[in-house]
């Protein structure tokens, strides 16, 4: 599938602004409501004037299996200060029309199960939540899932693995819309000083596989990683680096921008 | 789903990919997709080979003991005016059935190359049974332990230590098995093709909670085949404690198509909401936990909820999701028993039988208090005893002394 079909998937399309015509795409993710949802605010604000072109939030969770302990701990604050999922689309409702790029909701399966899939996914796309990423909900489970959030005009963001074989690879990616997921590494999110051997030979091979733009995440916190994979991917994604300078109470603006910078 | 061995049917209702009616599933990162597909077909060529079902059962005869008596504990019996027995999984082999699946799916784990070997554990009679395992075996062994119940069970931290485990203390959250089930779930997407997750309960994705009935249905198999000895005909009840539920499935399961009554019990803590039990079923909801779809204990948010229980092994929010499809198909009847219930039960069982249980199976005894009275008086109950109680005597002293000063208090 060429470049041009992947694109007419894309989420970047209806959102206020053409990611893809701005080269590849940096995605920011934090937790909603850590430290304080005054930082959340700030961040929606901010960062993509400082060169965020996707924005994840991640909604608090008490078990995130997939998370390491930047982004746990971040949850475990955000939950004891009183975080909901209905404050987090609040904030989305509220923000929506200051941020000029895609808003991505990171959930957990059981939040989106608790609530209902149909009235989850009705009131993220009232609230103006533009995707959703479920890293707990695998395929084929998510194929019926995606064909709701597709009728609903919500990107459903699948993921994929680097022991997920090209096939279904190619039938993940055909089941989802927005971009396709890849989780660089096996393991759990957090800042890791060296991507995995072969991660480009990997990605190329990803890419290839994929009817979806391929978001290369997890482990991505410095320019180097970036410099190292941006010729194979459509795009990257950091979450622990940015929420281990918010948990300590400092601003991620720099970062964002170095981050950004290193695409050129 | 592999069609079942016919001496194991499956439940009706059970669909493919590791549901049983609407519970059970695959609910994991991505990265677990292929490490699971390759341990279902591992199980599903290994059960159908006779090698490995014969060093299996003589691991499990000449090493964990089996098979384990069908007791007619006859002075519990006079006691509750019904004929009780008892089938002893608390004589195995580290004393409890966990051995069961651990040998098990350490036969497995080898078949399968794996050299590391990691598990979970909340009393920690599931980490004592791997450990032992792993020792036989001569493999890694790690094991995560909520530092709560590290404190609470001292004496099954020294064993698996003096078995060359490492313990790996986990201070998440509440820090008791829900914790551990969840760290070493994560040390298994770490490294998914080295290591081997050796879970402790039918509970997880598929095809753990299918395994884990399979390697604990020795205890109904055996139990079928006693008290048809014993006398000539069935029990009319089967009673067992519920934690993951994998010693009540085991037992259960094997009865599925007969008219035997199952009992699940869980524990009720010290009651009143349902963050004060640990009980999933009686006063939880469906959700997703550890990779499968069952009741659990949440939250309105959909949270999760720390529990409690005096019982470590009981202490876990939610339950096999095979029990839940029991639950709500009506097959089986979940009730709770309370701490101080339990207890009793335990100090009871001592004292007419000489045998002192764990305190996750004086749940199940101490139903007895509450069913015999209702039932007919010609009925036959067996009950599991999944364990012994050594590893709780600081815990019951504790309770027995807190009895004490409050019965001072008000004289
Ligand atoms: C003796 C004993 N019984 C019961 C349990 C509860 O587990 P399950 O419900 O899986 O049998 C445990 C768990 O540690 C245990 O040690």
């Amino acid at each position: 599938m060429d470049k041009m079909t992947k694109i007419k998937f894309s989420v970047f399309e209806g959102c206020g602004i053409n990611a893809a015509a701005r080269g590849k795409a940096l995605n920011i993710f934090f937790v909603a409501g850590a430290p304080n949802m005054d930082a959340s605010v700030q961040c929606l604000r901010k960062l993509p004037a400082s060169g965020a072109d996707i924005i994840e939030i991640g909604v608090p969770y008490s078990d995130p299996l997939a998370d390491g302990p930047v982004i746990r701990d971040a949850y475990a604050r955000a939950l004891a200060s009183g975080v909901t999922l209905n404050k987090v689309l609040a904030l989305v409702a509220a923000e929506r029309r200051n941020v000029p790029v895609p808003i991505v909701l990171m959930i957990y399966s059981n939040l989106v199960l608790h609530r209902g899939e149909d009235s989850f996914i009705g009131d993220a796309v009232k609230s103006g939540v533009n995707g959703l990423i479920i890293p707990d909900m695998m395929y084929p489970y998510t194929k019926n899932f995606a064909a709701k959030c597709r009728a609903a005009g919500i990107a459903f963001i699948p993921l994929a693995a680097p022991a997920t074989e090209s096939v279904r690879i190619r039938d993940i990616s055909l089941s989802g819309d927005g971009f396709l997921y890849y989780v660089n590494v096996e393991g759990i999110t957090g800042a890791r000083e060296n991507l995995p051997k072969g991660i480009a030979r990997r990605l190329a091979k990803v890419s290839a596989s994929s009817v979806l733009p391929v978001m290369s995440g997890f482990g991505i916190s410095r320019s180097e990683h970036i410099k190292a994979v941006k010729k194979y991917v459509d795009g990257v994604i950091v979450g622990s680096a940015v929420q281990n300078l918010l948990n300590k109470g400092e601003k991620p603006w720099a970062l964002v921008e170095e981050l950004k910078c290193s695409f050129s | 789903m592999k069609k079942q061995k016919s001496n194991t049917p499956a439940p009706l209702g059970t669909v493919p990919n590791g549901y049983y009616g609407a519970f059970g599933g695959q609910f994991v990162p991505e990265t677990l997709y292929k490490p699971l597909k390759e341990l279902e077909e591992a199980f599903n060529s290994a059960v159908s080979d006779s090698g490995f079902k014969k060093e299996l059962s003589q691991l499990l005869s000449d090493y964990a003991g089996r098979p384990t008596p069908l007791y007619y504990a006859k002075r519990l019996s006079a006691f509750h005016g019904r004929c009780i027995y008892l089938k002893r999984e608390d004589l195995n082999h580290t004393g409890s059935h966990k051995i069961n699946n651990a040998l098990g799916q350490i036969l497995l784990a080898r078949r399968m190359g794996k050299k590391r070997i990691i598990a979970e554990t909340g009393a920690g009679q599931h980490g004592v049974a791997v450990a032992t395992a792993a020792a036989l075996f001569g493999m890694q062994c790690v094991v995560y332990m909520g530092s709560v119940d590290i404190k609470r069970q001292a004496v099954n931290v020294q064993r698996m230590k003096l078995l060359g485990t490492e313990i790996v203390p986990v201070t998440n959250g509440d820090a008791t098995l829900k914790e551990a089930v969840s760290e070493a779930i994560r040390d298994w997407i770490s490294d998914p093709a080295g290591t081997y997750y050796l879970i402790g309960s039918c509970v997880g994705p598929h095809p753990y909670p299918l395994m884990v009935r399979f390697f604990q249905s020795v205890i109904g198999d055996e139990t079928k085949t006693q008290i048809m000895k014993k006398e000539k005909r069935l029990s009319d009840y089967l009673l067992a404690c519920v934690g993951g539920g994998s010693n009540s499935i085991g037992f259960f399961h094997p009865f599925y198509k007969t008219a035997v009554k199952f009992i699940g019990v869980e524990a009720g803590g010290t009651g009143g909401s349902p963050e004060n039990t640990a009980a999933s079923i009686c006063y939880g909801s469906p959700g997703v936990l550890h990779g499968a779809k069952s009741y659990l204990l949440q939250n309105r948010e959909g949270q999760i909820l720390e529990t409690h229980s005096i019982a470590a092994g009981l202490d876990y929010p939610s339950v096999g999701p095979e029990h839940s499809f029991y639950h709500q198909s009506g097959r089986a009847k979940y009730v709770t028993v309370s701490n101080a219930e339990a207890v009793k039960a335990f100090e009871r069982l001592s004292k007419l039988e000489g045998i002192i249980p764990a305190l996750e199976s004086s749940h199940a005894l101490a139903y007895l208090s509450k069913l015999a009275s209702k039932i007919k008086k010609s009925a036959i109950i067996c009950v599991c005893l999944s364990g012994r109680g050594d590893k709780d005597m600081a815990i019951e002293r504790g309770m027995a002394e807190s009895r004490k000063k409050s019965s001072r208090c008000r004289t």
